[in-house]
């Protein structure tokens, strides 16, 4: 291992402006449980050294839990409730209040006015430069609170997840990691060990969201998915096109 | 009118012909056993179809063509500024200040002029300011009262706002051709 060191120690960044420097951090392993530096990478400056803006992250989170929800409340109204639409008692000569049916809203048992009807749908679809923000400010906010770590790959020695455990409370990552690869086959021994420990997350690079991002305590990303990550939001960021409608697909 | 059209409709449902229908409706009545719609036959060796041949080595001039898809680098020009005004930035003059703003991804300015309340206010508004914002501020409002000064024969003070978290400054008053001129001074 000591021979190869250091494995990385610089990058080649897309459409760097001369005036921003970028920011770098350090490319960790885990295939021992120290934590062993590898090599340095220089991260894009334009997605993890953006301003925090934190109404951006909000926005996103309102959307990723608004987009699939769907309110099933129904209550009937007058016209569906069970029963006769009888006139109750004569318009005149009783004393009474004037009624002309049992299953009006304002009887006992009657029906409702104005109630929640129905499966009611709440999508929308969040503005394509906001989620775009929304994903360049999370990671950000993940870099600059140490929270991020870049890994050579997922290759663990075993699959117990006692050597899991111990590797997370060596290096404080905290009780929930999600893990981000390039490719959605992840390597055998890393998701036997995962699937042992509650709050250990796998993904691929296309399924990061802003949502699992601030839910999980650290994000590490291999360095194939930081590559891929960074070229997809670079790609986004300086596209000839102006676009808003979501579902474009990327030609070439 | 109306009540003709319907009758020339109804028409035309009965002139179908009716062994063709029941030929449908007994297709679809039975999805799993659905036969293939009749199609018109296609005389294969009787028909002549045109030659292709291809070529992998033309395909640069279909690309040519194709929109591309990444906005390119700005090509290089004999003098500056060009005929549209469009400037370069400089980056031995912009390294001398602690702030900085970066250019779109069309390689314009940030500046964008504004009206509010029906045109009565007019702002100019300046996006990603990088660095000490406050400092940039300062500078700006400066830069653009000399101008005026000495353009428009007029003492004023102008007045601003930052937005440090979404790294703005707007400007009162429709000074957006100071304002560019500042930047290429400063040779952002």
């Amino acid at each position: 291992m000591a021979s190869t060191l250091p494995l990385i120690t610089s990058r080649n960044l897309w459409k760097l402006s001369p005036l921003q420097k970028p920011v770098q951090s350090w490319v960790e392993t885990l295939a021992q449980v120290e934590d062993k530096k590898v090599g340095l990478v220089d991260l894009h400056p334009k997605i993890f050294a953006v301003s925090p803006r934190l109404d951006i992250l909000a926005k996103n989170v309102y959307w990723q839990h608004q987009y699939k929800k769907i309110d099933y409340r129904w209550v009937p109204t007058r016209a569906e409730m069970p029963g006769r639409n009888k006139k109750p008692w004569q318009q005149k000569g009783l004393g009474k209040a004037r009624h002309g049916s049992r299953l009006s809203p304002q009887w006992m048992h009657g029906g409702v006015a104005h109630g929640p009807r129905g499966p009611k749908s709440y999508f929308f679809m969040e503005g394509f430069y906001q989620r775009i923000a929304g994903l360049t400010t999370a990671l950000t906010v993940k870099f600059h609170q140490n929270d991020l770590h870049i890994v050579d790959s997922l290759d663990i020695p075993t699959e117990n997840f006692q050597y899991m455990e111990q590797l997370i409370n060596e290096r404080f990552w905290g009780p929930s990691v999600l893990f981000v690869d390039d490719t959605d086959m992840m390597p055998f021994n890393i998701t036997a060990a995962c699937s042992k420990i509650k709050g250990l997350t796998l993904m691929p690079t296309y399924g990061l969201n802003v949502y699992s991002m601030l839910k999980h305590n650290t994000l590490v990303l291999t360095t194939k998915s930081l590559d891929k990550l960074e070229e997809n939001l670079l790609y986004y960021l300086h596209h000839s096109q102006f676009r808003n409608s979501p579902f474009i697909k990327k030609v070439a | 009118m109306h009540r003709y059209l319907i009758k020339l409709n109804k028409l035309n449902a009965t002139m179908v012909n009716p062994s063709v229908l029941v030929a449908y409706s007994s297709n679809f009545s039975k999805l799993s056993e659905r036969k293939p719609l009749p199609s018109r036959p296609i005389n294969l060796e009787g028909h002549e179809f045109t030659s292709v041949t291809e070529s992998k080595e033309e395909f640069k001039y279909v690309k040519k063509l194709l929109p591309s898809l990444v906005v390119p680098d700005p090509p290089e020009h004999d003098f500056y500024p060009t005929p549209s005004g469009w400037v370069p930035p400089n980056n031995e003059k912009c390294s001398k200040f602690p702030y900085f703003v970066l250019r779109t991804r069309f390689h314009n300015f940030p500046i964008y002029a504004l009206e509010r309340e029906g045109g009565s206010r007019k702002l100019v508004k300046i996006k990603r300011i990088e660095g000490d914002i406050w400092k940039f501020d300062e500078d700006l409002r400066n830069y653009v009262e000399k101008c005026i000064e000495k353009n428009e024969d007029k003492k004023l003070t102008i007045y601003s706002q930052v937005n440090e978290v979404q790294r703005q400054v707007m400007v009162k008053g429709h000074y957006q051709d100071y304002i560019s001129k500042f930047l290429i001074e400063c040779g952002f």
